[in-house]
């Protein structure tokens, strides 16, 4: 049966470097996922995420059990974006899709039609990218931790550091924005879901199991 | 009116959402539900905002090689600093040490020519004068063995002159001593006396393993020799070097393991690269054969509208 995290976080407390490992293994993928998408930067969220892990093992003595591991993850992981987003000074970029060639979708097109228009529309995927950069870093990051890594709203108000009436609002604010932006886009169909009892999403995308 | 027909705020409509209702709440699920099935317009910003994450749960973070570990350095305090050394760069450290000593506390003077080797010990008695010191002492004394022997070439002292070594003597041995007031016993060593020496054969068997050991750490064979004196058959000797092999074997496996997994890494994120392009070689040539298609119509267009002449 596999450890809990708390057992391996006491584990490593005590020197072993292999169950701290196992918890890089267990939290690695959420962390980095969580990173890209806050700045959405391929590069920049692996680096981001690897110092999450030097961090919180550098630290692991200052973890007092308080809150969860993964939360505490979270915290380190967030704090490092903020700080990479405040160096950067800038919104994320869009990154064209691997193997995309944007010169030659350039020549292939007319003039009517953007790069960055032309990408979003081969790819859902980079217009929800593209429709997450207008958000501000807060609607952002709950809505991140919210859809993709399943906290609760508590949860979301501690690592926030806000009310918790706060995060709904700024959930609010930003599905607004969103939806706004992928009907202008022509992706969310609001005719499709009829009932509200049809609303429920699926399960959070990248918490571990 | 009935408290179902005015509008939650915004935070119910969010808790309605997510289904995460807080204890104590004005707004529970079951009077949100309510509520939408009275207000059209509630009910299709819920809808709207349901489509709108099902749109989100289509974004996935790219694939990345992470595979972080940590390793941890032992402390700069409780590192051991001589596993780093092979057993003959400890006995030449640990040879060069007693060596050292052993000329501090002698104060050997060593000179090497074509006469042979001179090894020479005592405190501060000048070279030139220290044979004749020696001899004339030496015989003050009485000492039976305190005869001295030198060559004109190790005390150039005229009167020496006379003395002679023979031509087989590779050096000559003055020990002199100024403790207790006493100059000197010098004693010259000739070379069958200094070949019978037990430490010269000690030092033979230094240099010989010295250079057997270097030699081989050259030829990078690596191959870690058992210290001098040690049996192989040292059942503590015998499990290090067990422990050593495993540790090896263990980090072999984990390295190539660790190959493995990148080399399939590269291999999926190369696949999938191929797949991309392939998929818009395949969107591109639709394109054309979709315009082919327009130019052809257009054409045939064109041709039926000509007025007949």
């Amino acid at each position: 049966m596999a450890s809990t995290d708390e057992e391996l976080v006491a584990r490593s407390i005590g020197g072993d470097t292999d169950s701290f490992n196992q918890l890089v293994v267990r939290w690695e993928r959420p962390i980095y996922a969580l990173a890209y998408r806050v700045i959405g930067r391929e590069e920049d969220a692996r680096d981001v995420c690897q110092e999450t892990f030097l961090r919180a093992f550098r630290s692991l003595n200052g973890f007092r059990g308080q809150a969860k591991f993964s939360s505490w993850l979270y915290r380190i992981a967030l704090n490092l974006c903020r700080d990479w987003i405040r160096r950067e000074r800038r919104a994320p970029l869009v990154q064209a899709p691997e193997g995309v060639d944007l010169i030659e979708l350039a020549s292939e097109q007319g003039p009517a039609e953007s790069i960055e228009d032309l990408v979003a529309r081969r790819n859902v995927s980079t217009i929800v990218e593209r429709a997450m950069s207008l958000l501000s870093e807060e609607q952002r990051t709950a809505i991140v931790l919210k859809e993709y890594q399943g906290l609760t709203f508590q949860e979301i108000a501690d690592l926030q550091g806000c009310p918790l009436s706060t995060v709904k609002t700024r959930l609010y604010q930003g599905l607004t924005v969103l939806r706004r932006e992928l009907e202008r886009q022509g992706v969310a169909d609001p005719f499709k879901v009829n009932t509200p009892e049809h609303v429920r999403l699926p399960r959070p995308l990248t918490e571990p199991t | 009116m009935r408290p179902d027909s005015i509008c939650p705020d915004s935070e119910a409509l969010i808790s309605y959402l997510y289904d995460e209702f807080e204890e104590g709440a004005v707004h529970d699920r079951r009077s949100v539900a309510r509520h939408l099935d009275a207000c059209d317009r509630c009910a299709a910003e819920i809808a709207a905002f349901g489509s709108v994450r099902e749109t989100l749960a289509t974004w996935k973070a790219p694939d990345a090689m992470l595979g972080f570990r940590v390793v941890q350095e032992p402390p700069a305090g409780a590192r051991r600093w001589w596993p780093s050394w092979s057993p003959a760069f400890q006995m030449a450290a640990a040879a060069t040490l007693v060596a050292g000593a052993a000329l501090g506390l002698a104060r050997i003077d060593i000179q090497y020519d074509a006469s042979g080797l001179r090894v020479r010990t005592g405190w501060g008695q000048p070279e030139a004068t220290s044979a004749a010191v020696g001899n004339a002492t030496g015989a003050a004394l009485g000492t039976p063995d305190a005869t001295v022997q030198a060559t004109s070439v190790v005390t150039p002292d005229p009167t020496l002159a006379g003395t002679t070594l023979p031509r087989d003597a590779s050096s000559v041995v003055n020990v002199r001593s100024r403790a207790a007031g006493a100059t000197l016993v010098s004693q010259p060593v000739t070379s069958a006396a200094t070949a019978q020496a037990p430490w010269r054969t000690d030092l033979a068997l230094l240099e010989r393993q010295l250079r057997t050991e270097l030699a081989s750490l050259r030829q990078g064979q690596g191959a870690v020799a058992a210290p001098a004196g040690s049996d192989s058959s040292n059942p503590v000797w015998l499990r290090q070097v067990q422990q050593l092999i495993d540790q090896s074997e263990v980090r072999q496996q984990q390295n190539l393991a660790l190959r493995m997994a990148e080399v399939s890494r590269d291999f999926d994120v190369q696949r999938r690269s191929d797949l991309v392009l392939i998929e818009q070689s395949f969107d591109r040539l639709a394109g054309q054969d979709a315009q082919q298609q327009r130019m052809l119509m257009n054409a045939i267009r064109v041709n039926q509208q000509q007025p007949p002449r």
